[in-house]
């Protein structure tokens, strides 16, 4: 009697086939045929058809696989695509935002003591300011020099004293 | 539906992210919340592309310490940061790069509870 690797012989394994065929297998049992199928080489009319139907039930398997896969694959295409908007958007706001900083829309808004100036009265008001945030910054100037002639002079006191 | 909601939702957060501007807490004063106040007197002036604001504040200690409180919080981006008294005042004073441009920050501030503070700088530098 043949026999293959797993010590099954065709007859029992026809019978396992006919068990399978009739559906009286359970999942354990079918995967185990599966497997002893998949390495002996018995052939027989009975034993093909069972190969051919759970080749069919593996390619059913495999195209689940791919359907998930595909899936997988159309997520990555979304977040590429997210990703393309996002950075075309980003140029189209950087491209707006210089064109406007290039642009002269100059203005002059001022309140005086909670009433909004006229545009005469506001351009006096804001050019007086500018004005004054210049003395602020000549002022500012002048003593970091001052204090900056100070340390000098302390540091040359020092460095003579040596 | 659901992808394209998750889509969407990416799209509108990338979005968000890429366009906030780096505000400044003393930009946060021109915000419209003083614009009413009778203590005060508010300018907002752009000109070729330099940008102005400044606030003239008369006797309100209040308004001042808000705005020190600003300028303390963006102290720590300044590149240059000073403070001095002087004869007419004490004055702080920042300058922030941004965008490769400086902002100038400037707070006189007397000895009635009143200043003068300012923002300056290229309009680039704001964005």
């Amino acid at each position: 009697m043949k026999h293959c690797d797993n010590q099954f012989s065709i007859e029992e394994i026809e019978m396992l086939c006919r068990l399978y065929l009739g559906c009286q297998l359970s999942m354990l049992e079918e995967t185990e045929l599966e497997y002893v199928l998949m390495l002996c080489d018995f052939h027989s009319p009975l034993i093909d058809e069972t190969r051919e139907l759970m080749a069919l039930s593996h390619s059913v398997e495999f195209a689940k696989k791919r359907k998930k896969h595909s899936s997988l694959r159309a997520w990555v295409m979304s977040a590429a695509a997210c990703a393309a908007i996002a950075l075309g958007a980003f140029t189209i706001y950087h491209h707006f935002n210089n064109t406007n900083i290039n642009s002269h829309d100059d203005y002059c808004i001022v309140y005086v003591a909670g009433e909004r100036a006229d545009e005469e009265k506001a351009h006096i008001i804001a050019e007086a300011d500018v004005a004054k945030m210049r003395q602020f910054m000549l002022t500012v100037n002048e003593q970091q020099a001052q204090e900056e002639a100070k340390v000098e002079q302390f540091m040359n006191h020092i460095n003579q004293s040596r | 539906m659901k992808r394209l909601t998750i889509i969407l939702l990416c799209f509108a957060t990338a979005v968000a992210v890429f366009a906030k501007p780096p505000k400044l807490n003393v930009e946060r004063l021109f915000d419209g919340r003083l614009n009413n106040n009778k203590s005060v007197t508010i300018s907002i002036y752009k000109n070729n592309g330099n940008y102005y604001r400044g606030i003239t504040v008369k006797n309100s200690p209040e308004i001042i310490k808000m705005i020190a409180d600003a300028i303390e919080k963006d102290a720590p981006r300044a590149s240059d940061y000073s403070d001095y008294q002087g004869n007419d005042g004490q004055y702080t004073s920042l300058q922030i790069i941004n965008n490769g441009e400086t902002i100038y920050i400037g707070l006189q501030r007397d000895r009635h509870g009143g200043g003068f503070f300012f923002i300056q700088g290229k309009e680039k530098a704001f964005k």
